[in-house]
């Protein structure tokens, strides 16, 4: 290791020797030559210096060595290598000044050139500006041409809400009764206007038919008169609230006119969120001023029914365009397939038996909507 | 295509379905009440073999006052054609305490209460009892009594013929045990049981059991030297000659009912009032070798912090273990309370039944296919009516 070390440091020590001794030749060289000038033996000066306008001179050195090869070349009347030697001189050295006792064709021979230079350098500034701004240009186009591509705007759906009121028209499937069911005169009856609200979300299916997929919060009132006995009734009155996934498909009768006239059908999933009853019963014709009125307060009944229910649902509806959009009327009529109350738990308000003489019966619940609602006309782009 | 016509006729068929009749279902559990916006209440109830159920109390109305009542229902617990049927005498008031289901009721009803000696307020009752045919019908009826207060309080047919009634009488303005033959034409018999106790003074016959060869009654007993009651079994045939068994406690102690459990095992039903002044259920086991009863034995003793439980009936489930009926009072609000007791006298779950208002429990059977039948009168304010209520085998509706 110590050996290739001091092979590596002698053969750089010997490379430095080496270079100075060129300097050093040149540098005699150049004076050499620049007494053969004054001397008048221009015809020696290009032999002298020549090798050392390759190498082995730098800076003003250089500088003076090419002025005095040109001198001589102008002197001994070679134009072509002056000229030659000139080009090369101004590209070494083109922020050269002519001195004063500079010769005149030495000054004229620089200057051409140096315009020349001067020129070039102008040009390919020039060149290097058009280009930048071609390419800027062609950088705009491209954008224009991206930002200018014609895109057709296409209607896929709309998105809105709808609200209104409803009414309850539950189904009784079997007649329960703290009396006898046969002689219990108890109905349903209509009851007092619940209402709803919710998103709506129709995407179109073509151009007469769109499908609708809504989120809707409802709450029911049901009213049920009982008459177990001959000398008493009772009215008991029933809210539900539940959230409904209703899916639906509307067809359109006139599709292509402004105002839409559309038949709607489908199904729905209700969620039971919570349910409440209140109720009073009455003695009838008993003469007895010591009866009076056993009211229940509202009392929370959700375990009494199914969480789920199932319906099916139809309506007509008319939609009005309005700037980017439309303003629907529905009516809708809700039909329950399964059993709104839960068997299992009949008995559980104590109070309603006990008290108001009630006792569920097997009941399913329909109930027909009105809405009203907006809908916002969605879009996507599309490329021609 | 067939297919397709059938699954849309049952489309149509959902769509349109209606109201059907009465299903299975409302047989199995229910609450149904009986009587009128006056002051109704249940005292005895029996399952018949057609199924239905046979239910005994006291109806009254504005009008007429009060009346001996019997209801006959279908397994559904709806009344059948033609009741209720009341019973009376000479307009005055009655009332039945208990009710003798003859034949599962094919062979009719006796009907035993009381009956007020004349009209106004509370004047003395006579033994009051009413024979019926299987459709209520009266049949005879008699009326047995003195001067002073008498009543029936429990019956059952007797061993040979007749039956055997049990009751309180007041003598001298002492209540004392009543227990009486009586023959099928309503006669009653010559002999009487007569069991003297000169302490006696809230004394009374409660419930009685025929056990196929003799009687067992219980009673509640005036202690010596008035020193509260305890309980009494009376144990005795025909000849009405009894020997007696005390269930002595340290509080004031009533009888309520008694069953077979096995052998010659049978368990006695009472209260008590503790010594937080609360009443509390009691069931006493004893041991009977023919007319003597060999053995007693406290089984429990059930209470509940800041309420009172007062027992009325029981019955022998077909898991073996009992149900208990009666009427838990809470801060002035009672319910009726279906408490049962493990095969091994183990106190198990207690279920309550009622409301706001009074709710009281008064006797249990077991219908034949199966769960509890509840009877119980359910009162508010100035009304109240009998309340019978079916539940599944664990006291669940």
């Amino acid at each position: 290791m110590r050996k290739w070390t001091l092979i590596g440091i002698s053969f750089f020590l010997l490379n430095q020797t080496l270079s100075a001794q060129d300097q050093v030749g040149c540098t005699q060289l150049l004076e050499d030559a620049r007494e053969a000038y004054q001397a008048g033996m221009v015809e020696l000066v290009p032999e002298l210096l020549n090798p050392c306008l390759e190498s082995g001179l730098a800076g003003e050195a250089l500088q003076e060595a090419y002025k005095l090869v040109i001198n001589a070349y102008l002197f001994d009347y070679l134009p072509d290598q002056a000229d030659n030697l000139m080009k090369d001189f101004v590209g070494k050295f083109p922020d050269y000044s002519t001195a004063p006792d500079d010769p005149g064709e030495f000054v004229l021979l620089f200057e051409k050139h140096h315009q020349e230079l001067v020129r070039q350098q102008i040009t390919a500034r020039q060149q290097e500006q058009q280009e930048r701004e071609r390419q800027a240009e062609i950088t705009r186009r491209q954008q224009v041409d991206r930002r200018e591509t014609p895109v057709e705007k296409k209607q896929f759906g709309t998105l809105g809400f709808a609200l209104g009121g409803n009414i309850a028209l539950p189904r009784l499937t079997e007649k329960y009764s703290i009396g006898d069911p046969a002689l219990d005169a108890g109905s349903f009856t209509v009851s007092g206007p619940g209402f709803h609200v919710g998103g709506i979300w129709n995407l179109n299916l073509g151009r007469s038919s769109e499908a609708t997929f809504e989120l809707r919060y409802t709450r029911l009132h049901l009213r049920y008169d009982g008459a177990p006995f001959s000398f008493v009734s009772y009215q008991y009155q029933e809210y539900q609230n539940f959230l409904g996934i209703p899916v639906s498909m509307a067809v359109m009768f006139n599709p292509r006119s402004r105002v839409n006239v559309y038949m709607r059908f489908g199904m729905e999933v209700d969620y039971l969120i919570s349910a409440a009853a209140s109720a009073t019963r009455s003695y009838t014709e008993t003469g007895s001023i010591y009866l009076r009125d056993v009211e229940l307060e509202k009392t929370k009944i959700t375990v009494t029914r199914k969480p789920m229910s199932l319906m099916g649902s139809g309506g007509l509806g008319i939609k009005f365009p309005f700037s980017g959009g439309k303003i629907f009327l529905e009516p809708r009529f809700h039909y329950g397939f399964l059993l709104s109350n839960n068997p299992e738990h009949r008995y559980d308000t104590q109070d309603l038996t006990w008290l108001i003489y009630h006792v569920d019966s097997d009941f399913r619940v329909n109930y027909l909507t009105l809405s009203f609602g907006m809908v916002w006309n969605l879009h996507k782009s599309q490329k021609l | 295509m067939k297919y397709r016509i059938l699954i849309l006729a049952g489309l149509i068929g959902l769509l349109f379905s209606c109201e059907k009749e009465m299903s299975l279902e409302q047989s199995e559990k229910f609450i149904k009440f009986f009587g009128s916006y006056s002051l109704d209440r249940a005292s005895d109830v029996a399952v018949l073999d057609n199924g239905g159920f046979a239910i005994s109390g006291i109806a009254s109305s504005p009008d007429s006052g009060t009346r001996m009542t019997l209801m006959i229902t279908d397994s559904y617990g709806n009344p059948r054609s033609g009741f209720p049927k009341l019973y009376s005498q000479g307009g005055l008031n009655s009332g039945a305490n208990a009710m003798v289901v003859i034949r599962g009721g094919l062979g009719g009803y006796l009907l035993v209460g009381y009956i007020e000696q004349s009209a106004g307020i509370n004047p003395p009752r006579d033994l009051f009892i009413v024979r019926t045919s299987s459709d209520g019908q009266e049949i005879w009826k008699k009326r047995f009594g003195s001067s002073e207060d008498e009543s029936i309080l429990h019956a059952t047919e007797g061993i040979s013929s007749g039956f055997i009634l049990a009751g309180y009488q007041v003598k001298n303005g002492k209540k004392d045990i009543m227990i009486m033959g009586l023959r099928e034409e309503g006669d009653s018999l010559e002999l009487s049981l007569n069991y003297n106790n000169p302490f006696s003074d809230n004394a009374s016959a409660d419930y009685i059991l025929n056990t196929g060869d003799r009687y067992l009654c219980v009673c509640t007993y005036d202690k010596i030297n008035n020193a509260g009651t305890d309980i009494l079994v009376l144990n005795f045939d025909d000849e009405l000659s009894p020997n007696d068994e005390i269930l002595e406690g340290n509080f004031d102690e009533s009888a309520s009912c008694i069953l077979n459990d096995s052998g010659n095992k049978y368990l006695v039903l009472g209260n008590r009032i503790n010594v937080s002044g609360k009443s509390e259920i009691l069931v006493h086991l004893i041991e009977t070798n023919g007319l003597l009863v060999t053995n007693s034995l406290l089984l429990a003793a059930i209470s509940e912090r800041n309420s009172d439980l007062v027992a009325e009936r029981f019955v022998k489930t077909k898991e073996g273990g009992f149900g208990i009926v009666g009427t838990r009072s809470t801060e002035g609000n009672q319910d009726i309370f279906l408490q049962f007791l493990t095969e091994d006298y183990q106190v198990g779950d207690r279920v309550i039944f009622g409301s706001g208002g009074n709710q009281t429990g008064a006797d249990i059977d077991l219908p034949a296919g199966g769960g509890i039948l509840l009877l119980g009168t359910n009162s508010f304010e100035g009304n109240s009516m009998i309340s019978l209520i079916k539940t599944d085998d664990s006291g669940s509706l």
